[in-house]
Order: structure tokens, then sequence, then C-alpha cells
């Protein structure tokens, strides 16, 4: 049933390949876990089987929720202080962006 | 004229409504009952969530290398780890000399 998860070409760490493994099964179980949510908060549908989508939600393994991903830095891997838009944690992002490397970036001054 | 005049009831409403929603194709619901379409309308979060991490490339180095024998590709890592070992032995911190009977004293 799981297919093969691919492993990201960026920089590699344990804490990357669980965030990695998350979002991939995240995504697999987000339909399935969109049509339970749907059917316990759908008032025309008998309250038994309401009840019954809710306990399977609940019964449904952590890793299949997408709040558990979190957004890591790309180039070294840590989890705080990550600008979404660059994916760069912000060290990082300073020495990318003091290189030139990303285009648009330059230090403000006023 | 009086007839014309009066407010219809709240059945023929209800059906003008419905009709009305027949038209123009949207959810008959004049009791405001919560049918969870909210939770389908969203987007899907999974192919965002997944393109977050760069796919690995199929290509790797040792391809480009077994592809073109006839050039060569520096290799940087390699280069400076035997560079790093010949610096170790000149200082005498290189692999021990194996013993002669080794094999003998592991028998007993």
């Amino acid at each position: 049933m799981v297919t093969k998860i691919p492993t990201p070409g960026c920089f590699i760490n344990t804490m990357i390949m669980r965030d990695n493994f998350k979002r991939h099964m995240a995504a697999e179980a987000e339909a399935e876990r969109r049509a339970l949510k749907h059917i316990v908060y759908n008032m025309t549908v008998p309250v038994r089987a309401r009840i019954q989508a809710q306990l399977k939600l609940a019964v449904m393994p952590n890793y299949t929720r997408m709040n558990q991903t979190k957004n890591r830095c790309v180039v070294s891997g840590k989890g705080r202080a990550v600008l979404s838009e660059f994916k760069m944690s912000r060290h990082q992002f300073r020495m990318a962006a003091q290189n030139g490397e990303l285009p648009g970036v330059k230090r403000a001054t006023w | 004229m009086s007839t014309l005049l009066r407010r219809p009831s709240a059945q023929r409403l209800r059906q003008l409504l419905k009709a009305s929603c027949e038209v123009f194709q949207t959810v008959y619901n004049p009791d405001n009952i919560r049918t969870g379409n909210k939770i389908l309308r969203r987007k899907m979060k999974g192919p965002a969530a997944i393109s977050y991490y760069p796919i690995e490339s199929p290509v790797k180095f040792r391809h480009i290398r077994a592809a073109y024998p006839m050039f060569e590709f520096p290799n940087t890592p390699d280069e400076h780890r035997i560079a790093m070992n010949e610096l170790r032995k000149r200082k005498g911190k290189g692999p021990p000399k194996k013993k002669e009977d080794t094999g003998k004293k592991k028998r007993r």
C-alpha cells in the first residue's frame, strides 16, 4: 500500500527525513481525512455514522495530520527561524543574501 | 387589489426559493443545516506539502563520470581526504603495523 517515499535532494538530516515522511503520509491520507471530517460535520448524516467517522479520525496515526509537518531549513536542516519564502533559516538566508545568491534581496537602508 | 398586495405564505416563499435554487444551481438549504461542505471546499494542501523539499536528482556525479570517461572530473572531498591521510602519515599517525602471530593467538 505504502509507496516508496522519495529522498529529498537537499541537505539530509534525521529530522528532515522524518518531516519528509510526515509530509508524504499526510498528503496520502488527506482525501480520506477530509471525507471523514465532512461526515463528522454533516448534520444530515445519522448520528451513529458521524460518531463512527469521528472515532476513525481519532484512531488514524498522527503522521497523517497535516499540522504535524514543519517547515525546515533546506540548507542546514534547522527547524527554528526558518523564512518560509526562502526555505532557509535566518543564518543561511543572511549568508546567501550577502553572497548575492538571492535575486532581489538586498540590505535595507533608510 | 388587496389580494395582490397580500404577502405570500411561508410555504410559497420556500417553493420560490427551491425553484430559484434549481434554476441557478445553488444548494437548497432553507434551515441552514450544517452540511460540512466548507471542508470539501478547502484547497488540498498535499501537493504543496510534498513539493517543499526538492526532489533528488536521478543523475549522480558517478553517472556523469561514467558517461564521459575521456574527461577528468575533480573530486575535491576525496582529494582533501587523501591529502589529510598523507599529512597524518608524515606525522607518524598512520595505521599501526600488524603483528605476525595474531592468527595463532586468536585461535586459543
